[in-house]
């Protein structure tokens, strides 16, 4: 308790953690570790779901560990704001690399630069000429137990990309996920095809209406660890009969891994093939016509000859007027394959621009939440 | 590790039968009993005679029933522990038709069955339902539901169902010939009942390897959320599992009353279901050892009652036997299990000892 008072802070010692907000969770949590004679502090993202004013009494709380005290205190965050508040000096690492410092305060571009390099030229690409609209999303909100999403409205057109940026559980999952039925709406209308609003949107209503969804976590959401390629074929056939073809799946299988050139046999376990096999096969396994498909990070962790193939594979679903939407940490990749990119602050859509007219500078600004 | 599986590893499944022998042996050592005796016993009480085997087979029948049944559920991924409640649903069904409903002979049968059945469906999704809409773990649901089954017999029993000359707690009054299953040979058996259980098992058999509807059931006991996203229903598919091993083990109560007594009685199942789960833990899910395991457990339980009788030894041995081996075998079974452990234990040593 004296801890908490030379701090400020106000944690009730009888109250069960599970009635704690976030905040007095974390203050609870700086109070044992400072009680256990901790000299580093290592913050990731200190400052995601807690209030303002918790905020700044976190803050005031690291100056005078780091000042008063002289603990020494890692902070790691997007937030180029609170880097620039808080700290001394900034390390800047970018795809596994360090890549560079400043001593702070410094000019957020020369932080931004470091952080997004150059973007590379936008790669030659189709315009679509289709203007029908795919979805529609009026004042949608969504809610998890973590984070509420702020009402977002927007179209997305045939044949069109939306790319989804923000720092990672800043709202943007939370509408994906809604948008494939795996969420309910708090609140607000979605659209698609103009259906009817008053449809009973889930994740079979949105599978009929031609909306495929890509997980990140591909064994733990999307293929079945201990089935084979042919059992998963199988699996996804609709079913003619009782008994399952398995001649016809297995060849359905091998067909598939020569189109899609995944290495693998009809037999093999789907989790001993390598990560970009996987999703190779999760696209072979998509049904032909889609409407609309949702991904999130579609190329996390794979090399870079699969992450071609995967645009080239949904370039070519684009062309026939198929609609996607995705989500990337990766912000080359967002501004390089997305029509729109919509960027997500704190469980709030910040703005919505248009890819060709935006640059690494801005949309690292914004995802830093200075709209 | 190898391909090629090491000696060790080819014999390692046949290392907890014999660990269990040795435990069962010493036991009847302490307890001043020749083994060899014991054993030979055993033998002759399940194979001694025609009539023993007639009554191992007997036994045999809704143990496999309900195995079978829980081949489908554990497939899914599903705890079906209500299985032993649902044996006795199925028996409180199948007697019920045997008191009340007076059929022409070529139905009477027939409808008791499908009452069985319906009643051990019934009885597991009750389960499934708790489950799916209620967000009961099945274990739970299954025990609960287990316990009112019992208590439901006892009120029977007791109550409505008891016998003219007034209730003995015990059973109800004997079923007419005509509603009971047709014995072989002045025996326990109903050919009927053996072949309706291999006829459910070989369907079961078929339904996992071959059907749509298994690969279903397979995907869901893998991955839910991933079987999900692939367009299974998890709510039908999980409730019909439910309600097809429940149908299979009400099936074989309904063969308890209808062939093995003839009467409903206090503890109509006696454990068959826990004992199905037993055989398809140490079968291991597998297709092919769960009717092997079933016959051996339904022997060595036979055996034991004959052992009791000559050697004053308690009945008991065969559920000692037959309980530690299903514990050593889930303890040792799995070679590269053990072995890890195994080797995390000496790595922890040795790093105490470099340590200290």
């Amino acid at each position: 308790m004296q801890l908490a008072q030379r701090y400020g802070f106000e944690v009730d010692p009888h109250e069960r953690i599970d009635d704690l907000s976030m905040g007095e969770r974390q203050q609870l949590e700086l109070l044992r570790l400072l009680a256990g004679g901790a000299h580093v502090l290592i913050l990731d993202e200190p400052t995601t779901g807690i209030s303002a004013e918790q905020k700044e009494l976190l803050f005031d709380s690291m100056r005078t560990l780091a000042r008063e005290e002289g603990k020494t205190l890692i902070l790691v965050s997007h937030k180029l704001d609170e880097v620039q508040e808080l700290c001394d000096y900034a390390y800047v690492l970018r795809k596994g690399r360090h890549v560079g410092g400043r001593s702070l305060p410094c000019p957020n571009p020369e932080l931004v630069a470091l952080m997004f390099e150059q973007l590379p030229p936008r790669p030659a690409r189709r315009n679509t000429t289709q203007t029908e609209t795919v979805l529609e999303l009026q004042a949608v909100s969504v809610r998890s137990t973590r984070l509420e999403l702020e009402p977002v409205s927007l179209q997305v057109q045939a044949g069109q990309v939306l790319g989804l940026a923000g720092l990672e559980g800043s709202g943007q999952e939370l509408l994906l996920r809604a948008c494939a039925g795996l969420l309910p709406l708090a609140a607000g209308r979605l659209q698609l095809n103009g259906t009817s609003a008053q449809l009973h949107w889930d994740y079979p209503t949105a599978r009929r209406h031609g909306v495929a969804y890509l997980a990140a976590g591909r064994l733990e959401e999307g293929l079945v660890a201990g089935l084979t390629l042919t059992e998963h074929m199988a699996l996804v056939n609709k079913a003619h009969g009782l008994l399952v073809d398995w001649a016809h799946s297995r060849q359905q299988a091998a067909e598939h891994i020569t189109t899609y050139q995944v290495v693998g046999q009809p037999e093999s376990y789907i989790e001993n093939l390598s990560g970009g096999n996987q999703q190779r096969f999760l696209f072979a396994m998509l049904p032909k016509d889609l409407t609309l498909i949702l991904m999130e990070h579609p190329t996390r962790g794979l090399d870079i000859r699969s992450t071609d193939w995967i645009w080239e594979q949904l370039d070519a679903r684009r062309s026939t007027g198929t609609a996607i939407i995705f989500i990337s940490a990766d912000l080359d990749e967002v501004a390089a394959r997305s029509d729109q990119i919509a960027v997500f602050s704190g469980g709030r859509l910040v703005r919505t621009v248009a890819a060709a007219q935006t640059d690494a500078d801005e949309l690292g600004h914004l995802i830093g939440g200075a709209a | 590790m190898s391909a090629k599986p090491s000696f060790l590893q080819r014999i390692w499944p046949l290392l907890p039968g014999l660990a269990a022998l040795l435990i069962t042996t010493l036991l009847l050592v302490v307890m001043g009993t020749d083994p060899i005796d014991a054993y030979l016993a055993m033998w002759q009480g399940a194979f001694g005679s025609s009539a023993r085997i007639y009554s191992v087979l007997a036994f045999l029948v809704p143990l496999l029933l309900a195995a079978s049944g829980l081949l489908l559920t554990f497939k899914a991924g599903l705890w079906n522990i209500g299985i032993e409640g649902q044996i006795i649903m199925g028996a409180i069904a199948a007697s019920w038709v045997a008191l009340r409903v007076q059929l022409p002979a070529g139905l009477q049968i027939p409808l008791e069955l499908l009452a069985a059945m319906a009643g051990g469906a019934v009885w597991a999704l009750l389960a499934g339902v708790l489950k799916t809409r209620g967000g009961v773990h099945e274990i739970f649901g299954g025990l609960a539901l287990n316990n009112l089954a019992i208590l439901f017999t006892n009120y029977l029993i007791a109550g409505p169902w008891q016998p003219p000359e007034g209730g003995s707690f015990r059973g109800t009054q004997p079923f007419g010939a005509h509603a009971l299953l047709p014995l072989f040979d002045n025996s326990r058996l109903s050919l009927l009942s053996l072949a309706l259980a291999v006829l459910a098992f070989a369907g079961v058999a078929l339904l996992l390897t071959n059907s749509h509807w298994g690969l279903r059931l397979k995907a869901l006991g893998q991955n839910a959320r991933s079987a999900f996203l692939l367009g299974v229903s998890s709510q039908r598919e999980l409730l019909l599992a439910m309600a097809l091993c429940g149908a299979l083990a009400g099936l074989g109560g309904g063969v308890r009353v209808l062939s093995w007594f003839d009467s409903l009685r206090q503890s109509i199942s006696g454990g068959i279901g826990y004992l199905a789960l037993m055989v398809v833990l140490l079968a291991g899910f597998r297709l092919v050892l769960t009717p092997l395991v079933a016959f051996f457990f339904s022997a060595v339980l036979n055996g034991s009652i004959t052992l009791q009788l000559r050697t004053q030894l308690h009945s008991a041995l065969g559920d000692i036997l037959t309980g530690v081996l299903v514990l050593l075998v889930l303890l040792f079974g799995n070679y590269t299990r053990v072995q890890r452990v195994v080797l995390r234990a000496a790595q922890a040593a040795r790093r105490r000892l470099s340590d200290g």
